[in-house]
């Protein structure tokens, strides 16, 4: 189970990589979903993306943190 | 408690009307024509939480993409920011943007003190600085060539103008009049768009409303769920090309997985190329957006359109690829180039899966013309973004559509006495062009020739196109359709040429500040769409009357039809040609017709 955290790099103007969701890719503007996973943090842009990676991701592509 | 549905339907329509009402007022006060004639903006509505809870049928490609725009501005803005009378700008590809001519303008609207939601419009400036006049430049490396980025910063504040903001804007434009004019018409719009929310809050009351737009969000939610059903589960691959990037002359591939679990599609773009170096990367809201155009396209048209019937269209797009851009690199055609691949991608996928519902590809490209430079009678500055149109894809039960903006946009064709009126250019033709569909039981439309004169001492062109090595595809056995091209005669030429031979672009479709001069001729070729079964088995009626109103040649009636064609004394009739004969649906044998 996840919480909601600020992650995201919006306000940061001296930084111009963003953060990612770790399903779907989507920029992360602010607040993120966290979860941790075998001492490993997974950044999501909503809960639903935490079903998604669980279901179809991890089935297909393995638990790897693809990007950030 | 649920509401009752006649009661949902008549709150659904009167929220959708009210965006209606904020194009109308746009399009009648803009002063660019991508604006007024051309309709390349939408307007929507957002509930306090940034949930979409009604749009016009405007700009799709825009739609998609307003819900991730409005989203981030949200987030790094902050709710409680928002006060009465503010309205706020932003046009940032890498925050939730498209790319960077649209310009998106947010505005909260209050009942008495409370929150209820937001007016939104997002409108193509024409003109934001950048290496190119008209923004698109077809070589750019980094968005920094690309024009003027604006994070979420405040237009107006209370009602009154930010200056500061409106100087930088003017500034930094090359024609800071038309900018000033289209954004005073957004504002207009989000001005209607307050007006008739509050008038709706003070008769409904706001708390109803919240709860009624959230169960109308629910009810699209479950119709969008039923209709995915309906397509069969399974997995559905299909992979596309852009032809060049502008920057090196190789192709890139556009790849999806599209995956239908009971009520629910994830498109997965995984396997798709890294970003390019030229502009033609899709930013991930564009992607979202063509996605959803796919899927709404194979849909009831019917569902309403908010932030619910959005939710069961799940996209997957990996960071530094081809559709979901980093920074820096460019990304001006990504929504006007690869948005089209994009949802070309998707259909492909799903006609695996509904035949039935899916259609063969269009022209898929916006054919962005741009040009510029100073007014022989004013001395101003003059720049326009003009797109040409293109052939639909026949689709299993009707042919193509012939002409018609490319399905991420619904822009309407700018006319010629607007082009001649208010740019020194003559259209000196503008035709469908003869064999661009792509023969099929059902023929793709047909794209178009358009030939300009340029009437300026000397003027700036950029473009960027595509399809014009790589055809539209043909479906069910259907041929492609016709390819694009753009090349010129220079006054003292007696042939037409492509940009790569006279000027040396690297290039053919696109490339950017190329000056032509006075008399000059450019032809502009747009792309036509695929076709859709086996052409033997058009009728032959039809085939003759293609070839009576010249959609197709007698030639191509012989070779990809089988038909051919006899003329004596003004009349023309069609027989079988021996090969058409083997086919097993065949016409009836002898029609006659006045030509």
């Amino acid at each position: 189970m996840g919480e909601w955290a600020d992650r995201g790099l919006a306000s940061d103007y001296f930084q111009q990589q963003n953060v990612h969701c770790s399903a779907c890719g989507k920029m992360i503007p602010r607040r993120a979903w966290v979860v941790m996973r075998d001492g490993k943090e997974l950044l999501f842009c909503e809960p639903d993306c935490e079903r998604i990676y669980d279901e179809y991701c991890v089935p297909r592509y393995g638990a790897t943190i693809r990007w950030r | 408690m649920q509401t009752d549905s006649t009661e949902l339907t008549l709150l659904h329509n009167r929220l959708t009307s009210i965006c209606r009402e904020m194009g109308v007022a746009m399009m009648k006060t803009a002063y660019s024509p991508v604006f007024n004639e051309g309709f390349d903006f939408v307007c929507s509505l957002f509930d306090r939480e940034g949930r979409m809870i009604a749009q016009a049928e405007y700009n799709p490609s825009m739609l998609g993409a307003a819900i991730y725009t409005v989203e981030w501005m949200l987030n790094e803005i902050g709710v409680k920011c928002f006060r009465a009378g503010d309205v706020w700008v932003h046009n940032d590809p890498y925050r939730g943007g498209c790319h960077l001519p649209e310009h998106m303008l947010l505005k909260p609207v209050f009942q008495k003190d409370e929150l209820f939601g937001f007016a939104a419009t997002i409108g193509h400036i024409a003109e934001i600085g950048g290496k190119a006049v008209g923004a698109l430049a077809g070589d750019a490396t980094e968005i920094y060539q690309e024009g003027l980025r604006l994070p979420p910063v405040k237009l107006m504040d209370r009602g009154e103008h930010v200056m500061d903001i409106w100087k930088i804007l003017m500034t930094n434009h090359r024609t800071p009049k038309l900018t000033w004019g289209d954004l005073h018409a957004m504002l207009g719009s989000l001005h209607i768009g307050e007006a008739r929310l509050i008038e709706l809050l003070e008769a409904r009351g706001l708390s109803r409303t919240l709860d009624e737009t959230k169960e109308l969000m629910q009810r699209a939610e479950a119709w969008m769920r039923r209709e995915i059903e309906a397509i069969p589960d399974g997995e559905y691959r299909f992979e596309d090309w852009m032809e060049n990037d502008g920057i090196t002359d190789e192709p890139h591939r556009i790849q999806v997985a599209v995956s239908v679990r009971g009520g629910e599609i994830i498109a997965d773009f995984t396997g798709t190329d890294p970003q390019t170096r030229g502009p033609i990367n899709a930013t991930y809201a564009v992607t979202a957006a063509a996605t959803y155009n796919a899927v709404f396209h194979l849909t009831d048209p019917q569902v309403p359109r908010n932030a619910g019937c959005y939710r069961p269209i799940k996209i997957i797009a990996p960071p530094g690829t081809m559709v979901n851009v980093q920074h820096p690199a460019p990304e001006i055609g990504g929504n006007s180039e690869t948005h089209c691949r994009i949802i070309g991608v998707v259909m492909g996928a799903l006609v695996q899966a509904v035949p039935e519902r899916a259609a063969a590809a269009d022209g898929a490209t916006g054919c962005n013309f741009l040009f510029g430079g100073i007014q022989p009678d004013t001395g101003e500055f003059y720049a326009n973004y003009h797109f040409e149109n293109v052939g639909w894809g026949a689709a299993a039960n009707h042919d193509g559509n012939d002409a018609q903006c490319a399905p991420l946009a619904i822009s309407r064709n700018v006319p010629v006495e607007v082009f001649e009126t208010r740019y020194p250019i003559l259209v000196r033709s503008l035709r469908l062009l003869t064999d661009s569909g792509g023969a099929g039981l059902f023929r793709g439309g047909l794209g178009t020739e358009r030939i300009l004169e340029i009437r300026a001492p000397e003027m700036t062109v950029s473009a960027l196109f595509d399809r014009m090595r790589i055809p539209p595809w043909g479906l069910q056995g259907g041929s492609t359709g016709g390819t694009t091209s753009i090349s010129i005669r220079r006054a003292s030429d007696s042939e037409f040429r492509l940009f790569t031979d006279v000027f040396h672009t690297v290039s053919p479709s696109k490339f950017s500040n190329i000056i032509v001069r006075h008399g000059d001729l450019i032809r502009i070729v747009s792309s036509g769409g695929g076709g859709y079964g086996d052409p033997f088995h058009r009728p032959a009626g039809k085939v003759l009357d293609d070839v009576l109103d010249r959609y197709v040649s007698a030639q191509q009636a012989r070779n990809l039809y089988g038909v051919v064609l006899h003329e004596s004394e003004g009349t023309l009739s069609f027989d079988e040609a021996p090969s058409r004969r083997t086919a097993s649906d065949r016409s009836a044998a002898s029609v006659n017709l006045k030509t």
